[in-house]
C-alpha cells in the first residue's frame, strides 16, 4: 500500500515531441485516481512512467515515499492491467497468474493457494488449465486482472483495460473492478479516454490535454464546477452547450461564454429564463430519456429531458435555461470565471 | 400449389447449382494450366527420378532387374566407405546447425540492441551471401594452405605449420567457413522474429517482476521458437549443400574427416553403381524425413501457442 507523487515530471520524445508537461500530482494511499482525456493527451505516458516502462525526461516520481527515478520495473512492487490483455499465450490461466510469484520464489503451496483464492473471486476456477487463446476477450481481462491481483502489489495501474470488451462486459467489468478496490484498498490508478468510466469509477479524477492537467478534482466537483471549457466540455454526455453572454440575452460582454449542460435546458416553462426560441432537428430516443437537438440562430443546441411524445421535429420552443445551474468562463482564456458561478440568464 | 412452388424453387436452385459448378471448372482448368510447368518441373527432376531410385534400390542390376529385396540396404549399411560418409555428415551437421543457430541469434540479438554502427554490423555479416563459391574457395584455400595466410601469420608465434586441410582440423575449417557463409542470413531471420515479438507481455513480464534473462528465456524465446525450428531446418539443408565448397577445397577423396555422403554419392555415381547409390540416398532421405518430422512436431508443440 503506497501513495504515488510525481512531481514536475516531463516527457520529451526524441523527436522533440512533448507528451507530459511538468505534471505535478499526489495520489493518496488507497486513493482510486482516473487520468482521462482524449487521444494523445499523455495519460498512458504518464502511467507508463509511473510503472517505469518510460523514463521521465525530467521530474521525479515517488512511490510510498521512495524515489523510483531509475528503478526498474520489476522493482516497483506494481502490477498492471493492459488495454490488450498482455497474456501469455503459451502458458494457461493458472501460469499466467502464478508467474510473478514464481519470480519472486513464493513457496508453491502458497502460490497454489493465493491463485486458487484470486480464482475464485474471478470466476475462473473451472479456466485454470485453459490457456488464453481458448477464451473469450472478457475472460482474458479477468486473467489479466487476476494475474495483478494475486502479487498483491503496492500500487495497481490499468490502462484503458476494459477498451477492448463490448459494451454490456464493459459495464459489468466497471462494477467488479470498482468493487475490487474496495476489498483490497490498495492504491489504483486508472487510465480512460471514456469519460462514463472516470465519473463512476474514480475517487478523483485528473483531466490532461496536451500533456497537461486541466483539472484534478472529485467526479462530482469536475461536473458541477468544470476549471476550463475543455474539462466541461469533455465531461458529461451529450455535451455541454456553449453560448457566448451575449447572445442568449444574458448581462455580460462577448467575452464571457456561459456553459449549460443539456439537462439544465427545457422547453417548457421552468424555474428560470428562457435564451432563446430553437427549431427541433432530430430527437435521439434513449428509452427513459431523449436527447433533443436544436437549432438556435444557427448554433446547435443539445438538451436531454424525460420521453416527451409532443415534441415533433420541425417545430420550434422557446429554450428555458435553469436558474443557478450554468457556468461561466473567460472567452480569451477558456477559464472558469470563479466569482461568477451562476449566470444572470 | 404450394407444393409446386417449391419444386420450381428447387429446380431454379439446381440450375444455378449447375452453372456454379460449370463456372468451378472453368476456373479449376484455367489455374491447371497456369500450374502445369511448374508440375512438369517437378515431375521430371524430382518425382519420377524419385520413383526410379526407389526401383534401382531393389533391384540387382539396370539390366537383369531382378528383385533382391533388402540386399542393396544391407550392402550400403556394412560398406566402410558409406558409413564413414555417414559419420562424418552427421557430426559436421551435429556440430554446424546448433552452432549456425546459437550464434546467429545471438548475433541478433546483439544488434538489436543498441548499439553503435548497427546497419554496418549487418551488411557486414549478409556480404558473405554476396561472394562466389568460387571465391570463397580461393580465399579458404589462400588462408588454410600448408603454405597459406594462417601458418605464415602463426610461424613467427612458434606454432609449427599445420595442413589444416589435411588434418584434424580440417573439420574445423569446414564449420568456420559454414558458419561465415550462413551466420548472416540466419542472423537476418532472427532479427526480423525478434522485431515482431508482441511489446505487451514483455512489458508485463517486466512489471511481473521478472529480469532480463528471465523476460528472455520465458517470454522471448517462445515467440521467436517457429523462426528458430525453420532456421534450424534451413541450416540443415545447407549443411549438406557444404559439400560443394569442400569438393572445390579438395577434390574426389579428401582427407578422410572430410569425407561426407555426396563424396560417396558422387563416388558411386562415377563408377555407375546404381544400387549402391540408390540404396543409399533412400537411407539418407529416411534419417532426413525423421529428423525434418521431429523438428515440425516440436515446431506445433511450441509454437501453435505464440502464432497468430
Amino acid at each position: 500500500m503506497a501513495g504515488i507523487v510525481l512531481e514536475n515530471v516531463s516527457k520529451t520524445y526524441p523527436g522533440g515531441g512533448k507528451a507530459v508537461i511538468d505534471f505535478n500530482l499526489e495520489i493518496a494511499d488507497k486513493e482510486f485516481v482516473v487520468l482521462v482525456g482524449p487521444s494523445g493527451c499523455g495519460k498512458s505516458t504518464t502511467l507508463r512512467m509511473i510503472a517505469g516502462l518510460e523514463e521521465c525526461t525530467s521530474g521525479r516520481i515517488y512511490i510510498g515515499g521512495e524515489c523510483m527515478n531509475g528503478v526498474e520495473p520489476k522493482d516497483r512492487d506494481i502490477a498492471m492491467v493492459f488495454q490488450s490483455y498482455a497474456l501469455y499465450r503459451h502458458m494457461t490461466v493458472y501460469d499466467n497468474m502464478a508467474f510473478g510469484l514464481k519470480i519472486k520464489k513464493v513457496p508453491k503451496k502458497e502460490i497454489d493457494r493465493r491463485v486458487r483464492e484470486i480464482a475464485e473471486i474471478l470466476g475462473l476456477t473451472d479456466k485454470l488449465k485453459k490457456k488464453p487463446s481458448a477464451m473469450s476477450g472478457g475472460e482474458c481481462q479477468r486473467v489479466a486482472l487476476g494475474r495483478a491481483l494475486v502479487r498483491q502489489p503496492r500500487v495497481f495501474l490499468f490502462d484503458e483495460p476494459l477498451s477492448n470488451l463490448d459494451a454490456k462486459l464493459r459495464t459489468q467489468m466497471r462494477s467488479e473492478i470498482i468493487r475490487l478496490h474496495e476489498n483490497v484498498q490498495t492504491t489504483f490508478v486508472y487510465v480512460t479516454h471514456d469519460q462514463t468510466e472516470a465519473m463512476t469509477m474514480g475517487d478523483r479524477i485528473v483531466v490532461m490535454d496536451h500533456g497537461v492537467i486541466q483539472q484534478a478534482a472529485s467526479p462530482r466537483e469536475i461536473y458541477d464546477r468544470p476549471a476550463n471549457m475543455f474539462t466541461a466540455g469533455f465531461i458529461g454526455t451529450p455535451q455541454i452547450n456553449f453560448f457566448k453572454a451575449n447572445e442568449i440575452g444574458a448581462s455580460g460582454s462577448s467575452d464571457v461564454i456561459v456553459g449549460i449542460r443539456p439537462e439544465d435546458l427545457h422547453l417548457a416553462p421552468c424555474d428560470g429564463a428562457v435564451i432563446g426560441s430553437g427549431n427541433v432537428e432530430f430527437i435521439e430516443l434513449l428509452g427513459a430519456s431523449m436527447n433533443v437537438h436544436l437549432s438556435m440562430n444557427g448554433h446547435n443546441v443539445i438538451m436531454t429531458c424525460p420521453v416527451d411524445n409532443s415534441i415533433a421535429r420541425g417545430n420550434t420552443y422557446e429554450i428555458w435555461a435553469e436558474k443557478g445551474k450554468s457556468r461561466l468562463f473567460d472567452a480569451s482564456t477558456g477559464l472558469a470565471i470563479a466569482s461568477k458561478t451562476e449566470a444572470e440568464a | 400449389m404450394k407444393l409446386s412452388r417449391n419444386k420450381t424453387a428447387d429446380a431454379k436452385e439446381r440450375r444455378e447449382n449447375i452453372r456454379l459448378s460449370g463456372e468451378e471448372r472453368r476456373a479449376r482448368r484455367r489455374s491447371a494450366y497456369f500450374l502445369a510447368p511448374s508440375v512438369l518441373g517437378v515431375m521430371t527432376f524430382f518425382i519420377v527420378p524419385f520413383c526410379v531410385i526407389i526401383f534401382y534400390a531393389f533391384v540387382d542390376n539396370p539390366i537383369n532387374k531382378e528383385f533382391v529385396f533388402f540386399d542393396n540396404f544391407v550392402n550400403v549399411w556394412n560398406n566402410g566407405a558409406f558409413r564413414r560418409a555417414a559419420t562424418n555428415t552427421l557430426s559436421f551437421s551435429a556440430l554446424a546447425v546448433p552452432l549456425a543457430v546459437v550464434l546467429s541469434l545471438v548475433l541478433a540479438l546483439i544488434l538489436e540492441a543498441k548499439i553503435p554502427m548497427k546497419s554496418r554490423f549487418r551488411t557486414f555479416f549478409l556480404s558473405p551471401m554476396m561472394v562466389p563459391v568460387a571465391s570463397i574457395v580461393l580465399i579458404w584455400q589462400v588462408v588454410f594452405h600448408y603454405n597459406g595466410a594462417l601458418n605464415a601469420w602463426l610461424g613467427p608465434l612458434g606454432v609449427n605449420q599445420i595442413d589444416w586441410l589435411k588434418s584434424e582440423y580440417s573439420h574445423l575449417v569446414i564449420v568456420l567457413l559454414f558458419l561465415w557463409k550462413n551466420l548472416g542470413y540466419n542472423m537476418i531471420l532472427f532479427m526480423a522474429a525478434i522485431a515482431n515479438i508482441p511489446k505487451e507481455p514483455v512489458e508485463a513480464a517486466s512489471i511481473d517482476g521478472a529480469g532480463r534473462t528471465r523476460i528472455f528465456f520465458s517470454i522471448k524465446l517462445r515467440y521467436i521458437s517457429p523462426s528458430i525450428l525453420f532456421v534450424t531446418i534451413l541450416s540443415l539443408i545447407n549443411s549438406f549443400k557444404v559439400f560443394r565448397e569442400v569438393y572445390l577445397l579438395t577434390g574426389d577423396y579428401p582427407y578422410e574427416t572430410l569425407y561426407l555422403l555426396q563424396h560417396f554419392m558422387n563416388n558411386t555415381f562415377q563408377s555407375l553403381d546404381y544400387q549402391k547409390l540408390s540404396a543409399a540416398a533412400l537411407i539418407m532421405f529416411a534419417a532426413m524425413t525423421v529428423i525434418i518430422g521431429l523438428l515440425f512436431f516440436a515446431e506445433s508443440r511450441f509454437g501453435k501457442d505464440v502464432e497468430n
